[in-house]
């Protein structure tokens, strides 16, 4: 028996035309012999692919200021 | 920094709006406008009229911004007198930053061309593809253009923190 979420998210893939390119699932996870879940890929979603940029910042920022800060302590 | 240091920026920063703006474009607005227009039965002059030219304006606006992003980079100096361009590309102390912001940037001009761009070419019918192979290359460049966006966050943080006076700030 699919979920309400599963059957609704395979009915949207149903639809023809550029539909099809915003909404298909990534990938499909088996959670039991009863139920797939579908895992969406956060860059679907506009709201998912910026909070993903700033938590590449934020790691990216770290990584940075550890160089600065290593090349200024060693005078490079 | 030589004298030519400001027609560079200049340059980039125009270029930069072109491509950033109808990366933005294609993403925030043009989606959800083909999705509304399909659904009414209206999208083709979309395709047809609007498409192909943004997306003209948007791969060649990737590489002017590159080609004059690098000409800038040349005018800075490493490290021990290093070209700003190999120091930053290599990461070297303060050049860092603006070198991982750079980094950002490449990538995604060899997702314009190499992905995006090559997989457009199949939805929008320039190069011979049968429906399945269209549905797929629409979902490929719909992906690649959203990783786009998604490394153009951090690419503009370190653009505009990159070797500047805000960097004693943010990076010390």
């Amino acid at each position: 028996m699919l979920s309400f979420h599963t059957r609704r998210l395979l009915g949207r893939n149903t639809v023809e035309g550029s539909d099809i390119a915003a909404t298909q699932p990534s990938r499909v996870v088996k959670q039991n012999s009863r139920e797939e879940a579908y895992v969406k890929n956060p860059l679907d979603s506009l709201s998912g692919t910026i909070v993903c940029g700033f938590i590449l910042t934020a790691i990216l920022w770290y990584l940075a200021r550890m160089i600065v800060s290593h090349a200024v302590g060693t005078g490079a | 920094m030589a004298s030519t240091d400001w027609i560079f920026r200049w340059f980039h920063v125009l270029a930069g709006i072109m491509w950033i703006g109808l990366l933005y474009y294609f993403n925030f607005i043009n989606v959800q406008a083909v999705k509304q227009a399909t659904a009414a039965g209206e999208a083709g002059p979309i395709g047809k009229y609007v498409v192909p030219r943004a997306l003209l304006f948007f791969r060649w606006g990737a590489v002017v911004t590159w080609v004059f992003g690098a000409a800038l980079l040349g005018e800075f100096h490493g490290a021990g007198g290093t070209n700003g361009f190999v120091a930053a590309f290599t990461l070297q102390g303060v050049m860092a930053p603006i070198g991982i912001g750079a980094w950002l940037g490449t990538i995604m001009l060899l997702n314009v061309w190499g992905v995006i761009w090559r997989n457009q070419k199949k939805v929008l019918g320039l190069v011979p593809a049968t429906d399945e192979e269209k549905n797929k290359a629409r979902r490929i460049a719909f992906l690649a253009s959203r990783t786009n966006v998604m490394l153009s966050i951090p690419m503009l943080f370190f653009m505009v923190t990159g070797p500047t006076s805000m960097s004693q700030i943010i990076y010390h």
